[in-house]
């Protein structure tokens, strides 16, 4: 069962990396299969672009998926709706592809749609409990809100084409190869209308990749199970926004004032989640914050005109946020679901494997030198400071970006060194406190009798051990030569040149390095003791600006509110005050003005047949008049 | 004579249901099912034979009825009616399947059978007096339908529905009447074959001179169809029936949009010039009602009132489509008139099963069913994701191509419309998707409320199955549907600009499907 969920993915893996090696850099291939949508003046077919972008995703989506698939076998192998999972699960995969392989923008749309029903489906798998479902549901509306932007922005796109003198007799609008043609030289001539579509697209770019102001869904959809989180809301689903920004680059390039709004959302995006994270006290929320943290610097990477960095950090990302995930899946595994960090405590011992492999990816995230993160968050922080992409007028809105994305990993270094200490090390075994009504209904392994944890099995930390392996060599491989940055620019339209990664006058490795130590240091003297007592249950000994920082800093209440809240007292006040009031009164009134007509044929027996043959008879006078009009008139 | 044929077996059979049903029993039922099937052979049969390049109409039949009125017998099809004529035929056997009326069955079904034969004949009919009777009939079997074998306040609901659709077709027999004056007053002939009327508009001479006259007979038609469709705030109607109609009668008589068909094939080609002068408030109305419904959707307490407010929605879609006059937005709309009835009808089908199992729609009394009816939840998800548009279903493709067309005429900012229309109507997507998972979640998550219910038997799988495959196929392979519509979408779309020579007279002047209303054109409306 497990297998035929897991081999497909394996197999598509295998061909996709012999696509990839047979794969010319400077050709894209487009492959056109039958027409999807075909009017007059317009036609959309099912069609794939096979270019170092959407191979690179593909490598990644395929590898990385077939690996959380694996380990999705063992962790949910005692679950009843196990193949319902699976199902989802590969749906999943299949929309993905569709989104990072489709040429055109609706193909696109039609992946980005069906990853969003995907996760929808699986944040609510367990669908007993009514909060999985407001979370589903909250992902999906909120996605939705991004859509709008999207749409807008595609059909924008579309319009410039079709409407463009230059493009004679061209019908397929949406179609990647047409728009890299036309799009450029419409562009310059419309700097106003570039900013319009760099910024609508940007919106669709913020939902999908949980940036502010629509980040909220995200820390909720970790009520899906924790392969999900891992595949969908850390390596693959969330990137879709950069793989966008980088299919539109073309778009981004030709309007500074959308670059600048990039980075500046994705720089406060990084540091925001990046604080709230510390507020945390659930072992997966803090890794939700930070993929929200990280996929910030991929934004403002994006932002700064190097859009090969922010795929280059999706890359290194997937492979040490899935490992993280998992990790965090080991332990919560071992822990009887038990989620809260504050349970946790000196379990290195216990889970070896586990242990070592998140070790990996702590230090790969944290950014310490050469592993995975090293490399791409480097190339990142240089990108923003280097470049002069992103900048209005006198406001250098790149470079401070920059500035503020060089505080991120010393955060993040310390909020990651906070959760490996509680979970493996500190001088409690706290989860010896657990008790038997923690364990939830879909949970079937308990600590047993000594309460003691296991390690995982095989087909749980082999996919650790491979992503391990990636995580600490993976960027260094990638980032050889400029092999990363040649390979995706071959995709990326116009002159294939990126801006500078390296700031002269900056000793950025020493202040970046500097940072990740200062943060692993930090925390350590915090937590070398394990849970502080002004952090432990008792909240009311919490430091107020943790306190808020849990509560996300009022924002999401404050959005929830207003939307849900307002919207349904709106909803609600329109629907009694005047759909009923005024709308049903008119019917009323319809209704009494006939009845009263019909009172004139007492004879007639029900009241509906009297309306009836009263309208029917003021129908026939009519038509007699009308009969004798245009007989006197007309002939 | 086909044509003929699948509007008048339904009506006469239906007939000797009402008389001598009673005698036939459970009888009635299954011969109900074979005769609408056959109904259905029929029109998948002129779906096979239609020519989707031809410009007129097809399947043509014409006898003269009253001379000196010019009215004749005049039926005919093309790429826009045909779906719809289809559609009708599937939803009429579907109404018959579904339907388990407890009492008087024979009766029942005869009317179904009566109501589906005439909303045939409404999609057929090529004469105005035809189609107006037609019109006005298919009000009856509903109404008849909520009296008979309704919920609730049946009474209500049936007066109001007859009162307010009567009332607005009233404004319509008036605008008939003074087309037909005008008519035989510029030609000196009588006819109210809509082909002989339109030929007179596009040569420019019926309206010459008479805006005032176009305008005020647009407005008669206009105000009966926005009623019809519904469009806002002609819709309290459509809440009681919804309500209080069985929902054999909501799926062959309502969900089946007349009115906003009743645009496409009058309102426009006849009024041209009215068309374009109101196409700025007609897309305001539609924006509107995509808002409003989708706004009013959210926080009802029962999911036919949600279905209420979405309809009101997606009507709001059709209208933006139709009146950007730009091709894609009106093939969109008339792909989305086809896809609003069978994704609601998807939607009634499934909710007739949940009644069935004796539920009201409530959601209070709704919850968990995801559980005790996995198969029920996976097709109503389906019938769900049709609703709010998701691509790779039927909903998705009208909603986007009229969303261009709107986009597109706004950029243009021809005929007074504006991209802001788009932009508002593009938050509907926002809505939909806030009611529909806000429905689902309220009927299928959490725990199970009334005890066990049954999951779906065989039969109601396979309807529901075809449902879902429909919605899928739809959604895959809309050009299968756009290709036959593509071309009558054309013509209608030439006729609108003004003194175009374009007729659906086979031959007539060249079709032009420019993507947007020649801006040129706009000064003439300025």
């Amino acid at each position: 069962m497990g297998l035929l969920a897991v081999l497909p993915i394996a197999i598509a893996f295998v061909i996709g990396a012999m696509i990839t090696k047979s794969l010319d850099p400077s050709q894209a291939v487009v492959l056109s299969s039958i027409p999807w949508i075909e009017v007059k003046g317009l036609s959309v077919p099912f069609e794939l672009r096979i270019d170092t972008l959407s191979m690179t995703m593909v490598l990644i989506i395929t590898g990385i998926g077939a690996l959380i698939h694996l380990y999705a076998t063992g962790y949910m192998s005692e679950e009843k709706d196990y193949s319902r999972f699976f199902a989802y699960l590969n749906l999943f995969i299949a929309a993905m592809l569709v989104l990072v392989l489709g040429n055109n923008l609706l193909m696109l749309f039609i992946g980005w749609e069906g990853v969003g029903l995907c996760s929808y489906l699986l944040i609510g798998f367990w669908y007993e409990d009514i909060t999985n479902a407001k979370a589903a549901n909250k992902a999906f509306i909120v996605n939705r809100i991004g859509d709008w932007g999207l749409t807008l922005g595609l059909l924008l796109i579309a319009t410039l084409i079709a409407t463009s003198p230059a493009v004679q007799g061209e019908t397929r609008l949406f179609s990647y190869d047409v728009i890299f043609a036309y799009l450029p030289k419409i562009l310059v001539m419309n700097p106003g209308v570039a900013t319009a579509a760099a910024l609508l697209l940007f919106v669709g770019a913020c939902g999908k990749s949980a940036q502010f102001p629509l980040y909220l869904w995200l820390p909720d959809a970790m009520a899906g199970p924790t392969p999900v989180s891992a595949l969908i809301h850390a390596a693959t689903m969330v990137t879709s926004g950069v793989v966008l920004m980088n299919r539109m680059s073309l778009v981004f390039e030709s309007s500074a004032v959308a670059s600048a709004v990039v980075c500046a959302v994705g720089a406060f995006t990084a540091l925001f989640a990046a604080i709230i994270a510390f507020g945390q006290t659930d072992i997966k929320k803090v890794l939700a914050y930070s993929t929200v943290s990280q996929l910030g610097l991929m934004f403002v990477a994006c932002g700064a005109g190097a859009y090969w960095v922010g795929i280059f950090h999706v890359t290194t990302h997937a492979f040490f946020k899935a490992l993280l995930f998992l990790g965090s899946g080991a332990v919560i595994h071992a822990m009887a679901h038990e989620q809260d960090m504050r349970n946790y405590g000196k379990l290195a011992k216990y889970l070896p494997i586990t242990f070592g492999t998140m070790m990996i990816g702590y230090l790969s995230i944290s950014g310490i030198p050469f592993f995975s993160g090293f490399y791409s968050k480097e190339e990142v922080l240089g990108s923003a400071l280097a470049g002069d992409f992103a900048t209005v007028g006198a406001f250098e809105v790149g470079k401070l970006s920059g500035w503020i994305c060089l505080v991120v990993p010393a955060l993040t270094a310390m909020y990651m060194t906070r959760m490996m200490w509680l979970t493996f090390f500190g001088g409690v075994e706290q989860w010896r406190k657990i008790e038997p009504n923690h364990v939830d209904d879909h949970d079937h392994h308990h600590l047993d009798a000594e309460h003691k944890p296991h390690e995982v099995p095989f087909s749980m930390y082999f996919p650790l051990i491979v992503l391990a392996v990636l995580s600490a060599a993976g960027g260094w491989y990638l980032s050889q030569g400029g092999r990363f940055e040649h390979w995706l620019l071959a995709s990326q339209v116009g002159p294939k040149i990126a801006p500078p990664t390296h700031p002269e006058g900056i000793p950025l490795m020493a202040l970046s390095v500097g940072a990740a130590v200062l943060g692993i240091l930090a925390g350590v003297a915090v937590y070398i003791k394990g849970l502080p007592a002004k952090e432990g249950w008792d909240e009311s000994k919490w430091s107020k600006f943790r306190l808020r920082a849990r509560d996300q800093f009022g924002y999401d209440r404050l959005m929830v509110n207003s939307v849900t809240v307002d919207s349904a007292s709106l909803s609600t006040s329109v629907n009694t005050g005047f759909d009923h009031a005024v709308i049903e009164g008119m019917g009323e009134g319809a209704g009494n003005v006939t009845s009263w007509l019909g009172g004139i044929f007492n004879s007639v027996q029900t009241g509906l047949v009297r309306m009836y043959a009263s309208i029917m008879l003021i129908g026939v006078v009519v038509l007699l008049l009308w009969v004798v009009v245009s007989a006197g008139g007309g002939r | 004579m086909m044509v003929s044929l699948a509007i008048w077996l339904p009506i006469l059979a239906g007939f000797l249901l009402l008389g001598f049903g009673r005698s036939l029993g459970s009888l009635a039922k299954s011969a109900a099912s074979i005769l609408m099937l056959g109904v259905l052979g029929v029109s998948v049969g002129l779906l096979a034979k239609f020519d989707s390049a031809a410009k007129g109409f097809q399947f043509s039949e014409k006898v003269d009825w009253i001379r000196s009125l010019g009215t004749s017998y005049s039926l005919g099809l093309d790429g826009i009616s045909i779906w719809m004529f289809v559609l009708t035929a599937f939803l009429g056997l579907v109404a018959v399947l579904v339907s388990k009326p407890k009492e008087r069955a024979g009766q029942f079904f005869g009317q179904i059978l009566v109501l589906s034969g005439v909303l045939l004949g409404v999609f057929a009919a090529l004469d105005l007096v035809l189609f107006y009777i037609f019109f006005e009939l298919s009000l009856v079997p509903v109404a008849m339908l909520i009296l008979g074998w309704g919920r609730g306040d049946r009474k209500r609901a049936a007066t109001r529905y007859l009162a307010m659709l009567f009332g607005g077709s009233l404004l319509m027999l008036l605008a008939i009447i003074a087309v037909g004056v005008q008519y035989s007053a510029v030609t000196r002939t009588a006819s109210m074959s809509i082909v002989d009327i339109q030929s007179v508009v596009a040569s420019g001479k019926l309206w010459a001179g008479k805006e005032q006259l176009e305008n005020l007979a647009f407005w008669g038609f206009l105000l009966a169809f926005l009623i019809k469709s519904p469009a806002v705030p002609g819709h309290s109607w459509l809440a009681s029936t919804y309500e209080s109609a069985p929902v054999g009668a909501t799926i062959a008589g309502v969900v089946l949009k007349v009115g906003t068909y009743g645009l496409f094939r009058f309102c426009l080609p006849l009024f041209p010039h009215a068309a374009a002068a109101n196409a700025s408030f007609v897309t305001f109305l539609g924006v509107l009602g995509i808002l409003y419904g989708g706004i009013l959707a959210i926080n009802q307490k029962n999911i036919f009132r949600v279905m209420v407010f979405s309809t009101i929605s997606h009507v709001g879609f059709i209208l933006i489509g139709l009146f950007s006059f730009s091709h894609v937005g009106m093939v969109g709309a008339a792909f989305q008139q086809f896809n609003h009835g069978l994704a609601s009808a998807a939607v009634f089908v499934l909710l007739s099963f949940l009644m069935e199992r004796g539920f009201t729609g409530e959601f209070s009394e709704l919850g968990g069913l995801k559980r005790t009816m996995p198969v029920f939840a996976s097709l109503f998800m389906i019938a769900m994701l049709a609703n709010l548009g998701l691509p790779l279903t039927s909903g998705f493709v009208g909603e986007i191509l009229a969303m261009m067309g709107s986009f597109e005429s706004g950029y243009a900012n021809v005929l007074g419309l504006n991209v802001g229309y788009a932009v508002a109507a593009g938050a509907g997507a926002i809505l939909s998707a806030s009611y529909m998972l806000y429905a689902y979640q309220r009927m299928f998550y959490g725990e199970a409320k009334s005890g066990e219910s049954k999951d779906l038997n065989l039969n109601e799988m396979l309807i529901g199955g075809v449902f879902a495959a429909a919605i899928m196929v739809g959604g895959i392979l809309p050009t299968f549907i756009l290709q036959r519509m593509d071309q009558s979408v054309a013509v209608t779309g030439s006729a609108v600009k003004p003194n175009s020579g374009t007729t659906w007279a086979e031959g007539g002047g060249e079709i032009d499907a420019s993507r947007i209303y020649a801006a040129s054109s706009q000064g003439e409306f300025k």
